[in-house]
């Protein structure tokens, strides 16, 4: 009788232990489907999703008006003092595709990295805040030339050119004025 | 005896459970974290690695794209109109860019190299200057010119390839018997084509035909009338005013080599038309070398040769996962 009653102790013990390690062994499954969303909207599909649009706005040229948006002091639209984008991103052609590709509760940077005879510099095109550990970054360079257009912040044409505004007016002068080649700069965009 | 026995064997099996419960418990954790590496591998080597090549390639086209027009531009309006002017400018112009974009992706752990570019040597056409600013009308074949003859038939192109062939119309032809008609004969294999033309530029009606010669193949395009304007047919790029016209997407101009003609009316239906009754506006196109013929004489359209036509940059990529080597080639249009 109290052989019986130790075996039926026995087997609920293994039966116990059976239920306990199926609901690990499912609680850690359910996390390797999904190592990196941690509820958050961006993932390795976000990351394409940020290639693709950085390449179609490379191929119309609306990286390259963003970058050329500047009214001397400050990228052409942003806030009086602050020189780029808070809570927002521009409105041409670069900040449509971003905010159309991405949901409404994502944030973005857009940094343009430079090289100047006095060394590396860096110009914030658009800030808002401080990337989490999630976040998706990607970048592509522009060339700039000594004729390009100068734009405003919607991404229209505006007067002079990189040569006929003279040294001083962008955030970078001419690193090669031997050539047509202004400089080339590096776009990084960051989402999160 | 017999109760000891069935403890020790209680015991036992207590002891066997729990070491089972921590085996499997210990195999699916390392399963799981195998699992969680391989994802983590995936997900770097599609995102960071594999589209990263075609951003890189974009970056380096489009840079090209908007430096063929300057440095064609800069010698067209200086006169120093020379392959090698032009070559050296964009030789020297990318060097320094491979130079920086190859400092900029190593900084990233990888390697983008540009090599050498190559050339295709072409030819403009378009109209010359007026005196007064601007360009002059084209006369389309059959008008009379100042001594009262019909200009011969223009033949645009001689084959070869066509980039950014465009017709601005300030006056179209108004009678379907006598459009503005363009022939386009393939020199090797392909469909013969001609392309007509008629309208009012005034009421913004206009017509677009396309039939394949010897065939039964036809397209049309047309717009009723309502937009007042002048008309810009983009050949190469399928437009009319810049909305898509199927009939103009026939002409494949990147793909097939054509022998390009503007045609003459009819000889019964010269007499006939009046000086209103023709296309009017200007033109301009670029062909590769050696393919542009010298327009008719007495027409108001000149050549500038010594063009690039389009250059070809040897484009390499590579990182860790990823190895992309292929040839960019760039044939951008012009702005007017």
């Amino acid at each position: 009788m109290r052989g019986t009653r130790a075996q039926m102790f026995t087997l609920e013990g293994v039966l116990s232990a059976l239920v306990v390690l199926a609901g690990m062994a499912f609680a850690l499954q359910a996390v390797v489907v999904t190592p990196t969303d941690g509820g958050a909207p961006i993932g390795s599909a976000d990351g394409d999703r940020l290639e693709q649009i950085l390449e179609e706005a490379t191929e119309n040229g609306s990286v390259k008006r963003a970058v050329l948006a500047w009214d001397g002091g400050a990228f052409d639209g942003t806030p009086s003092g602050s020189g780029y984008f808070v809570d927002g991103l521009p409105d041409n052609g670069l900040g449509t595709a971003l905010r159309a590709g991405f949901d409404s509760s994502t944030s973005t940077n857009v940094f343009v990295h430079y090289e100047s005879s006095s060394g590396p510099g860096t110009e914030p095109l658009a800030y808002n805040g401080a990337p989490e550990s999630d976040a998706v970054r990607e970048t592509v360079t522009v060339a700039l030339y000594d004729q390009d257009s100068v734009y405003d912040e919607s991404g229209d044409q505006a007067s002079g050119t990189l040569e006929s505004r003279g040294s001083g007016f962008f955030y970078v002068d001419d690193q090669h004025p031997a050539t047509d080649l202004h400089a080339v700069v590096e776009l990084e965009v960051v989402v999160w | 005896m017999v109760i000891s026995a069935d403890r020790d064997r209680a015991q036992l099996m207590l002891a066997g459970a729990f070491i089972l419960a921590t085996a499997l418990i210990g195999l699916s954790i390392v399963l799981s974290a195998g699992n969680y590496t391989a994802a983590l591998a995936g997900e770097s080597g599609t995102v960071a690695q594999g589209d990263d090549a075609t951003t890189a390639r974009a970056s380096i086209a489009a840079d090209v794209r908007s430096y063929l027009p300057i440095v064609n531009e800069e010698s067209y309006t200086t006169g120093s109109s020379e392959y090698d002017t032009r070559k050296d400018s964009f030789r020297d112009v990318f060097d320094l860019v491979d130079g920086r974009t190859q400092r900029i992706y190593a900084s990233q752990g990888r390697v983008v190299t540009l090599g050498s570019p190559g050339f295709d040597e072409g030819t403009r056409i378009k109209q010359v200057e007026a005196s007064g600013g601007g360009y002059e009308t084209f006369r389309e074949p059959g008008e009379r010119d100042a001594t009262g003859s019909p200009d011969p038939t223009w033949q645009l192109t001689n084959g070869g390839q066509v980039r950014n062939m465009t017709f601005h119309f300030s006056q179209l032809p108004r009678q379907f018997e006598a459009p503005f008609r363009l022939r386009f004969q393939p020199v090797g294999a392909g469909t013969e084509w001609t392309v007509e033309v008629i309208g009012q530029a005034g009421t913004g009606e206009w017509l677009i035909r396309t039939e394949e010669v010897g065939g039964t193949a036809t397209y049309t395009c047309e717009r009723a009338p309502g937009a007042v304007g002048e008309k810009t047919m983009d050949v190469s790029d399928a437009e009319m005013d810049g909305t898509y016209c199927r009939a103009l997407d026939q002409i494949e101009l990147a793909s097939t080599d054509y022998r390009v003609i503007a045609e003459t009316p009819s000889s019964s239906l010269v007499p006939l038309l009046s000086a209103k009754q023709y296309a009017r506006g200007k033109f301009w196109l670029v062909v590769t070398e050696g393919d542009a013929l010298t327009p008719p004489a007495g027409t108001v359209v000149k050549t500038d040769s010594d063009l690039i036509y389009s250059a070809t940059v040897p484009f390499t990529y590579r990182s860790e996962a990823v190895t992309v080597e292929s040839d960019l080639r760039v044939a951008p249009g012009e702005i007017e």
